[in-house]
């Protein structure tokens, strides 16, 4: 009676375990996966049970334990061979010329990034690049993400960074117009070339009509031309009365001058502001598109790879398989193209470290300040060991004949005491070309993976795929 | 078409498994000494490029003899092909699992 609820135990501690790997198996083969193993189950149950009269020793009930874990592997590799037929792309992007533009593909947007960042640096000018408050004899920097000041820069290292200067002081005005009614805005009073110097984009400017009397221009910003003129396109060329005196809408502020410190609802072009005490007043600029590069930061990304590439050979130690004779060597032809492969990989890892540690350096710090040089040449070191690390492990698992990535690993024999049986992980060729072993544990004997080529005789088994 | 199929140590060796008559998948890990996570997906892999066919077995015939139906595997002719093949290769898998060696 023990011995019927022990066993009962066992067999429902092991189903359950079998319906967790169950769940692992596509729907679909569910029902007939399940049906086999609990099958199988019973007969090792069986085993389990008849192997001592009274109740199965620890053994056996481990082995019985390892039975149901191996129905996780075997779930496991349903999934993944359910992932493969829905995703042929997964055998596709074994091949080398799919490897070498997935690599151009990453190169491109990390170039594509680091021009976006490096250029108006820090999505930059949103013109919060150099702005300060100057007017109020406390000088505070004002609420910016960079200052230039603060940094100890001095006016002629600025200079070789910004393209154009300029300021605007900002005021409490009524206005009023045709069809609007009195309001208070906070009207920026600004040069009138405040916008070209800032490269600022400006909406509508193009309907404006010229104005005979030379009345100054007025930009509304786009949060104001929404509000008060419920997006009106028809809008510039209109007359507005700014307090005292009249202005003519000139168009929409957009894009970066949302940015602007002192969130002002227009602007006021006209002659040169006057510096009121009473009004704050802010200095901005507009950084060159090249500043980044001008600064010689460029050297901080290559530094780091050079150091990455002097550090390579005390952090990687994958090894290029060698031949397990001398005829199983591939012609010269084929093992050239081998090493151009991984030389072209190594060049594009080296284009997408530069590029990306630029990204690194710009996107997540204030660009242009000691913590981005930084993060710079520490990003092009981690970056680059990772990379070429991987582009060695992928070299050592590539077939030297179609460079395709060798697939399907299985693990071949036992550890040996004598280190003198061979196991490891075998691979092979989906065309067919060569197996690769490698060893489990490196020995004196063979202590890096090596290729086995496969002869004439195999090529039926691949019939149709030798390339 | 079907897809190529790998023909490595294991799956050598489970196929001369199933030809020396260890049929189903408790019996050739019995026999092969390999564990269950590595057969059964063995098996399956060789299902899908037609080295081996499946079948269950008939209810009556499990209910006779009072235990669950197994699935039966049983060598196609491109799996008898490859096994001669692996043959060649590897002699000493005749010896590890002698055919005519059956096993119910």
């Amino acid at each position: 009676m023990m011995t019927t609820h022990l066993e009962n135990a066992v067999r429902r501690m092991h189903l359950g375990l079998l319906w967790g790997a169950s769940l692992l198996v596509p729907g679909s083969k569910r029902s007939e996966w399940s049906r086999e193993w609990r099958t199988e189950l019973w007969y090792v149950l069986r085993e389990c049970f008849s192997a001592t009269s009274l109740s199965p020793n620890s053994r056996s009930l481990r082995a019985a334990t390892a039975f149901c874990m191996g129905a996780y592997h075997d779930a496991i590799w349903l999934r993944h061979r359910s992932w493969q037929e829905q995703q042929p792309l997964a055998r596709i992007c074994r091949s080398a010329s799919v490897c070498l533009l997935l690599l151009s593909g990453i190169c491109f947007s990390a170039w594509g990034v680091a021009r976006i960042s490096s250029n108006v640096a820090a999505a930059m000018s949103r013109i919060e690049v150099y702005p300060r408050q100057i007017s109020d004899n406390r000088a505070q920097p004002c609420d910016c993400a960079f200052d230039a000041t603060d940094q100890g820069m001095s006016l002629r290292t600025a200079r070789l960074w910004f393209d154009g200067f300029s300021h605007y002081n900002i005021a409490q005005e009524t206005v009023w117009g045709e069809d609007m009614r009195r309001t208070e805005w906070k009207v920026a009073h600004a040069r009138s070339d405040f916008f070209t110097v800032l490269h600022l984009p400006m909406s509508l400017s193009e309907h404006v009509r010229s104005s005979p009397d030379k009345l100054p221009r007025i930009v509304l910003s786009h949060e104001t031309w929404t509000r008060e003129f419920a997006s009106n396109p028809n809008l510039a060329g209109i007359k507005l009365h700014i307090g005292s005196v009249d202005a003519i809408v000139a168009g929409v502020a957009s894009g970066g001058s949302s940015g602007l410190p002192g969130r002002a609802n227009a602007w006021l072009l006209g002659s040169d502001p006057q510096v009121a005490s009473a009004s704050p007043e802010f200095l901005v600029a507009h950084l060159s598109p090249v500043g980044y590069f001008d600064d010689g930061r460029w050297a901080c990304s290559l530094l780091g790879i050079v150091l990455a590439f002097l550090m390579l050979p005390f952090v990687n130690h994958a090894s290029i398989g060698g031949y397990s004779s001398r005829s199983h060597k591939p012609p010269l032809v084929r093992r050239s193209l081998f090493w151009a492969f991984l030389i072209v990989k190594i060049s594009a890892i080296v284009a997408i470290v530069y590029f990306a540690s630029v990204d690194l350096a710009c996107l997540f710090v204030q660009p242009l300040s000691y913590l981005s040089e930084n993060i710079q040449a520490a990003s092009a070191v981690v970056l680059c060991l990772l990379g070429t690390n991987w582009a060695f492990r992928d070299q050592q698992q590539r077939c030297p004949y179609c460079l395709r990535r060798m697939a399907h690993p299985v693990q071949v024999g036992q550890p040996s005491r004598t280190f003198l049986d061979w196991n490891g992980t075998e691979l092979v060729c989906e065309h067919g070309h060569v197996l690769l072993h490698i060893p489990e544990i490196p020995t004196s004997w063979f202590g890096a993976p090596r290729w086995v080529s496969l002869d004439r005789s195999w090529w039926f088994l691949f019939a149709g795929q030798n390339g | 078409m079907a897809r190529e199929p790998r023909l490595t140590h294991i799956t050598a060796l489970i196929l001369q498994a199933v030809d020396a008559g260890f049929v189903y998948g408790f019996s050739i890990m019995e026999m092969t000494g390999l564990p269950s996570g590595t057969v059964y997906p063995a098996l399956r892999r060789m299902e899908e490029d037609q080295l081996i066919r499946s079948r269950w077995e008939r209810q009556e015939i499990a209910d006779r003899e009072q235990r669950p139906p197994r699935k039966y595997y049983q060598l196609t002719s491109t799996g008898k092909r490859a096994l001669e093949t692996s043959l060649k290769r590897y002699p000493l898998l005749q010896r590890l699992v002698p055919i005519g060696e059956t096993k119910s």
